[in-house]
């Protein structure tokens, strides 16, 4: 059972600071302008398919994140192909990288406005550049007249630019990285993190000391699980877990999904620490019952870490569940329902109060 | 997509009332909806209610909410705290006095209407025209209830109308009943375990106001705005 004044006790020692106080998209999948105002430190997305919950979450994601790589990868966890093929032609370039302007339309500047309640607005925008270039190398060669304009990625913060880019030449496609700035995890609603992942973050939380606070928070789900320790397995480092009346040690993921994606979100949530959190899916492979003790751990590790999260959920079982983290806490929480409105992505956004209140009265609010 | 305007009762017993009133007069659809949890239940759990309802999928396209609630011994007393909780609900109108439309203030939420029972500024409970219909319906009965109160000395100073009220109509409901002589208001027109379906006639003249009002409540709307 979740104890509501535990967990007040524990927010009393957390910082204020949010990554995200506000936050603009505009031309940003299916999104051609949308603002949310006063973000809390959790902020539950809800709302049919297709109303932009995923894509709210990829916005941020790939506002804090250092690659345009980064949208590489939510192509990947949106189930697009692992694996693509460059080829120096526009439309296949175009391919790549045009969902994630609005309605496809490459035209427009997609950008996403942040506040933080500390160091003010930044600014990050995808453009393609008016210029471009095409070497044909000396000798006969069929002409080619579709130049590939490089794509801009470019991070705005405290008065400095930094700048990633896309381009396209004969060798391949060259993709630039800046120096991150702002850290985000994100835990996909199709995408198992590696084990690999996992590890390093074990091993960082391990060095700092906190691995027994850690195993206290799995435990209270999992008790079951007598320690944790890093292995190789088949030579690649993975967390394994000792586990009450087996001999031998066994790999988390081999314990169950949903113990697997309880470690991931919580080792996220110290590798994010100041940062946000992005967890697509919540309630997927979590048994029902161990609902209420994952919403307090998620709470828990993120007060303690001064980190926010957004994320989604379908699931009206999983709402409930935080209800007895939510109570005594409301102001922290806030509740978005995603609609989609004349082909446009829109979100109604509700306080904790109000979000804790349609609980207890059984509203259908998805 | 929600058509239907929503009425809030203070509980299971009134929104029963008005389902089988609905059903019975022929009236217009309406959403009737008794409180989820029973700490929410009676007419201090409305502010709550209303909170939770701005949440509600599709809430912008319900024509109104109709606020039920009884009079109680003092109709204005209970009108006025009505109201305290629809302000401190926050977003929706208030209304300034029962079966008066008043306006939300952002297009998002829908107008706010108070009905009070039994009637605008009468003292009682939905009990109370209850009991006028089904005393009406079994006089027998009725006298005989009479007799009870007096003979263990009901002290109607102390104990007000209301609950007067109360007491005549739970002592008709069993005597009326003997194959369920404990059915509760809301089982009196279920007719099944025995129990006769006119318990509470819903043709009686007492209710002809609150129908009317009922029927008449699209012409509300479109007169408001």
């Amino acid at each position: 059972m979740v104890s509501p004044i535990e967990l007040a006790s524990s927010a009393v020692t957390y910082k204020e600071y949010l990554m995200i106080t506000s936050l603009e998209l505009h031309n940003f999948r299916g999104f051609k302008l949308m603002k949310l105002d006063g973000c809390p430190r959790f902020n539950i997305i809800v709302g049919p398919n297709a109303s932009g919950k995923t894509a709210l979450l990829e916005a941020i994601f790939l506002a804090s994140a250092n690659s345009p790589e980064a949208a590489l990868r939510l192509r990947a966890w949106r189930g697009l192909a692992q694996q693509v093929e460059i080829t120096p032609d526009k439309s296949s370039f175009s391919e790549l990288w045009g969902d994630l302007f609005f309605w496809g339309v490459e035209s427009k500047e997609l950008f996403v406005l942040l506040d933080d309640s500390e160091r003010g607005s930044r600014k990050f925008s995808i453009t393609y550049e008016t210029k471009g270039e095409l070497t044909l190398p000396i000798g006969k060669q069929p002409i080619n007249s579709t130049i590939i304009a490089p794509l801009s990625f470019r991070w705005l913060s405290g008065g400095k630019e930094s700048i990633a880019e896309v381009e396209i030449s004969e060798k391949g496609m060259k993709i630039g990285t800046v120096p991150a700035l702002f850290p985000a995890v994100f835990v996909s609603s199709s995408h198992v993190i590696s084990t690999h992942e996992n590890a390093s973050r074990y091993s960082r939380l391990s060095q700092a000391g906190k691995e027994l606070d850690f195993l206290n928070t799995l435990q209270a789900i999992y008790p079951f699980i007598r320690g944790l320790s890093i292995e190789l397995n088949a030579g690649v480092p993975a967390i394994f877990a000792t586990v009450e009346g087996v001999a031998k040690k066994i790999p988390i993921p081999l314990l169950g999904g949903g113990i697997n994606k309880y470690l991931g979100i919580l080792l996220g949530i110290q590798y994010a620490a100041g940062g946000v959190a992005l967890i697509d899916e919540m309630e997927n492979g979590f048994f029902y019952k161990s609902l209420p003790q994952v919403w307090y751990g998620v709470v828990k590790a993120c007060l303690e870490t001064n980190t926010q999260v957004f994320l989604t959920t379908h699931s009206l079982e999983c709402l409930r569940a935080a209800l007895p983290t939510i109570k005594g806490n409301e102001n922290q929480f806030s509740l978005i329902r995603m609609e989609r409105r004349e082909g446009q992505c829109v979100p109604r956004v509700f306080t904790g109060h109000e979000f804790a209140a349609a609980i207890e009265q059984e509203i259908e609010f998805r | 997509m929600a058509e239907d305007p929503i009425v809030l009762c203070e509980g299971n017993d009134d929104a029963a009332f008005f389902t089988q009133l609905i059903r019975f007069r022929e009236l217009r659809s309406l959403d009737v909806r008794a409180p989820t949890r029973e700490d929410h239940a009676g007419h201090s759990g409305f502010g709550r209610r209303m909170v939770a309802l701005k949440t509600e999928t599709d809430i912008e396209n319900t024509p109104a909410i109709i606020i039920v609630r009884d009079c109680n011994a003092d109709p204005g007393s209970a009108f006025r705290s009505l109201v305290v909780q629809i302000r401190e609900s926050g977003g929706y109108g208030v209304p300034d006095a029962p079966r008066r439309l008043a306006r939300s203030q952002g297009r998002m939420l829908p107008p706010i209407c108070v009905l009070m029972l039994p009637w605008d500024n009468q003292p009682g409970a939905l009990e109370t025209l209850c009991y006028e219909s089904a005393a009406a319906r079994r006089p027998e009965i009725a006298e005989c209830v009479d007799s009870y109160v007096r003979c263990v000395q009901f002290d109607i100073e102390a104990w007000g109308t209301v609950k007067h009220d109360k007491f005549r109509l739970r002592c008709l409901l069993s005597a009326a009943c003997p194959s369920e002589p404990n059915t509760a208001l809301r089982y009196a027109w279920s007719g099944d375990k025995g129990r006769p379906t006119d318990l509470v006639p819903l043709g009686h003249r007492c209710f002809d106001e609150i129908a009317n009002f009922l029927a008449g409540f699209d012409r509300t709307l479109e007169a408001r705005f």
